[in-house]
């Protein structure tokens, strides 16, 4: 065991090595018209996706990379995988602030205005929005809060603070953001801070509303403010026509650039070292709790859906074993076999998707609770078949033997086939808890912050990706390593009992 | 040997799908009395035990236990069995239960005693069939013929009226057939209802008050060992016996 150990971290280290080094291949951008023919990075669903895709397809060749976040597409300008980063000006000067080998183009890219998004059928809110907006623009509160964030000299010295008599008499306004783009939005101890949050929080409470945030992906916020999953999302958004088609937009708040991040022909030397690397990635501002955080959430919904997932996997098995045996039960069984196919049919990520944003389109169910449904269900697919598997290898002549002696069909499974089989079982069984702890890190598409998404929101403040992605695997790999030696130690438990 | 019927068996038949195994049975079971029945394999015999308990369902025919026609619809069959005792060729041991837990969980289950009269009940029956000290080993720690003598405590267990044996020796090895025929032997000496399929002719020989020899879908022959075993009349029983003698 230990040997095993210290042989995989040699190969993560190795990894890591490899994983640090930077190739130098490509083209160097320069000026804009280099974009011709390079390989541009974005984040998907921004308006620098929507300019590069101009580009994308063109003779010279031009390759478009879409990545979920600006730290990955960072990275990866670093590495050399990609030639320039097309993204809006603020989030590159805060992602290129530690990189001494990348910089920013002077010449900017393309002007823009962002605005807030609100549902098509809800004109009352983004009347109401709008009237706030006016009010803030007009008194200087927007400009206050944007000099709170950009600008050398005024940076922090003036937060905007909620006036003390206001009243929250007006409800929750949930807002939809995507908390990986500062100075717009971002993680500042654990909340997420930046221009659009202090904005929003004016906003609510010019309208008397108490701000609630949801941190979810980018592309998801239009559909989350659509399906009423939020009042409003605020992201650094701009307004175009193809989102008008689904959403409405407020007034413009800001005006904004978009901007080339490039390689720094000019750079010298490496970023900053290892062990600072380390501590700017875990210990400062105590970044280490999203990891931690996010380990609880999953271990809790892993946990939770293992055992609904054993109750409704119980139900169906002994449904379907009571069809193939008896031929009884024929409509529940055809229902079973339903959910069956449609579970195992279809991606674990698309049933999460459709669950929270369909399912529970109009209903407010914590985070959480969504996501344990979904991998109950999930899970119970698979535990079902595992069960029947189980039952159905138990010898015929047990079930004989039993109802021989005068017992029920039903008094002979529980006290006769189940214990046999749950036992031949339970190897399968643990296997499949491994798994679904590890398909929970499919959570933060719903906005849920698992330990998965507890490491990208590190990544998303410090653009590094390497650090965050390796601490996530090496927690992962040690609850598996511990599962798996637990449910070893049960069978042999189980084994010594019948000898 | 009195001459109350016990199971009283009216032109049984049985298929599986287009393929008829029994056909046209008909047979009474005296209480007390030990049946053999012999045969070649396929000859229905197995079906034939089975169908005693509605393990197997009938297509046709009625069979009485008590005056009482047990494959009619309606009937209470778990409470039929509980009366019908049946072992096995494989034991069918239950593995995840100790010797002495396999003998009382019917009982108990089935309320017809509590926890502690079935375990008392279970040790006198141990001690009969000489396992007393394997009370609360698993199954598989025995050889198969203990295995054997716990199956058939088992179904002493429930205090049977009669009890039906399916080629119990068969999957035994042959030092072992030994002590799970000399158990059956007391029990027939002690005056239990027994039906046998068996191909220890030796034991139908010695034990059977009468023997049934089945072949083409039903009885062939029946008469006493003696009349079975010394005077054969038909040619496939002398070919039969020519072959397992």
């Amino acid at each position: 065991m230990k040997k095993k150990l210290s042989l995989l971290l040699l190969a993560l280290t190795t990894a890591l090595m490899v994983g640090c080094g930077s190739k130098d291949t490509g083209k160097l951008v320069q000026t804009m018209d280099d974009l011709e023919g390079a390989r541009i990075g974005v984040q998907l669903g921004t308006i620098g996706d929507i300019y590069a895709s101009d580009y994308e397809g063109d003779e010279a060749g031009t390759v478009i990379e879409r990545y979920n976040k600006i730290a990955d597409a960072v990275q990866a300008l670093k590495q050399g995988k990609i030639d320039a980063v097309i993204v809006d000006e603020q989030p590159a000067i805060a992602s290129t602030e530690n990189e001494a080998t990348l910089t920013i183009l002077d010449e900017p890219f393309a002007l823009e205005e962002y605005a807030i998004c609100i549902a098509k059928d809800n004109d009352e809110l983004l009347t109401k929005v709008n009237e706030a907006l006016a009010e803030l623009k007009e008194d200087g509160t927007v400009d206050q809060i944007i000099n709170n964030y950009i600008g050398d000299s005024t940076k922090g010295t003036c937060p905007y603070v909620s006036p003390e008599d206001v009243s929250y008499d007006n409800g929750t306004l949930v807002v939809a953001t995507n908390v990986a783009f500062p100075p717009y939005e971002y993680y500042d101890k654990g909340e997420p801070v930046g221009i659009d949050m202090e904005l929003i929080t004016a906003i609510g409470d010019k309208l008397g509303m108490k701000v609630k945030v949801e941190d979810i992906e980018f592309d998801s916020i239009i559909n989350a403010v659509d399906s009423h999953k939020a009042d409003v999302g605020i992201a650094g958004m701009t307004m175009t026509e193809e989102r008008l088609k689904s959403i409405n937009f407020s007034d413009s708040y800001v005006t904004s650039k978009q901007v080339i991040i490039a390689a720094d022909p000019k750079a010298t030397g490496e970023g900053i070292g290892f062990i600072d690397n380390l501590k700017r990635n875990f210990i400062d501002d105590d970044r280490w709790t999203f990891l931690t955080k996010g380990l609880v959430n999953t271990l809790i919904i892993a946990l939770c859906a293992v055992l609904a997932g054993m109750v409704i996997g119980f139900m169906v098995a002994i449904v379907r074993v009571t069809y193939d045996k008896t031929g009884g039960l024929s409509v529940l069984n055809a229902i079973c076999k339903l959910y069956l196919t449609i579970i195992r049919g279809t991606p674990m990520m698309i049933q999460l998707l459709i669950i929270y944003y369909v399912v529970f389109k109009s209903v407010n169910v914590p985070k959480l609770l969504v996501a344990i449904i979904a991998f109950s269900i999930n899970s119970g697919a698979y535990v079902a078949e595992i069960m029947r598997g189980g039952i159905m290898s138990i010898d015929n002549g047990q079930m004989e033997a039993g109802r021989s002696l005068g017992l029920t069909y039903k008094q002979t499974m529980i006290s006769i086939i189940l214990p046999q089989a749950i036992k031949n079982v339970l190897p399968s069984l643990g296997n499949e808890f491994i798994s679904l702890i590890k398909e929970t890190s499919i959570c933060g598409y719903i906005g849920l912050m698992d330990l998965t998404r507890g490491g990208d929101i590190i990544r998303s403040i410090t653009y590094e990706a390497f650090l965050p992605l390796i601490a996530v695997a090496i927690i992962y790999l040690f609850i598996v390593q511990l599962l798996t030696l637990g449910v070893g130690q049960l069978e042999k438990n189980l084994r010594k009992n019948e000898q | 040997m009195g001459n109350e019927v016990l199971i009283k068996v009216e032109n049984l038949s049985k298929s599986f799908g287009n393929n008829q195994v029994l056909n046209n049975v008909n047979l009474q079971i005296e209480k007390g009395e030990v049946i053999a029945i012999i045969g070649p394999s396929g000859c229905g015999k197995s079906t034939f035990i089975r169908t005693l308990n509605q393990l197997e369902e009938v297509t046709g025919g009625a069979i009485y236990l008590d005056g009482e026609d047990i494959t009619k619809k309606g009937v209470d069959i778990n409470n039929v069995r509980s009366r019908v005792g049946m072992v096995f060729q494989h034991f069918n041991l239950f593995p995840h239960l100790t010797i002495k837990k396999n003998l009382t969980l019917a009982p108990v289950k089935l309320g017809l005693m509590s926890q502690s009269e079935a375990d008392q009940k279970a040790e006198e029956l141990l001690k009969r069939v000489g396992l007393s000290e394997k009370a609360d080993a698993y199954p598989d720690s025995l050889s198969g013929g203990q295995k054997q003598r716990i199956a058939i405590a088992r179904s002493l267990a429930m205090n049977p009226e009669v009890m039906l044996f399916d080629e119990p020796t068969s999957a035994l090895d042959p030092e072992m057939v030994g002590e799970v025929l000399s158990l059956m032997k007391e029990l027939a000496d002690d005056g239990m209802t027994m039906v046998v399929v068996t191909h220890e002719m030796g034991f139908a020989k010695e034990v059977a008050d009468r023997v049934l020899f089945f072949d083409e879908k039903g009885i062939k022959e029946e008469g006493t060992p003696a009349e079975i075993f010394e005077f054969p009349q038909c040619q496939r029983l002398k070919d039969f016996l020519s072959k397992v003698l």
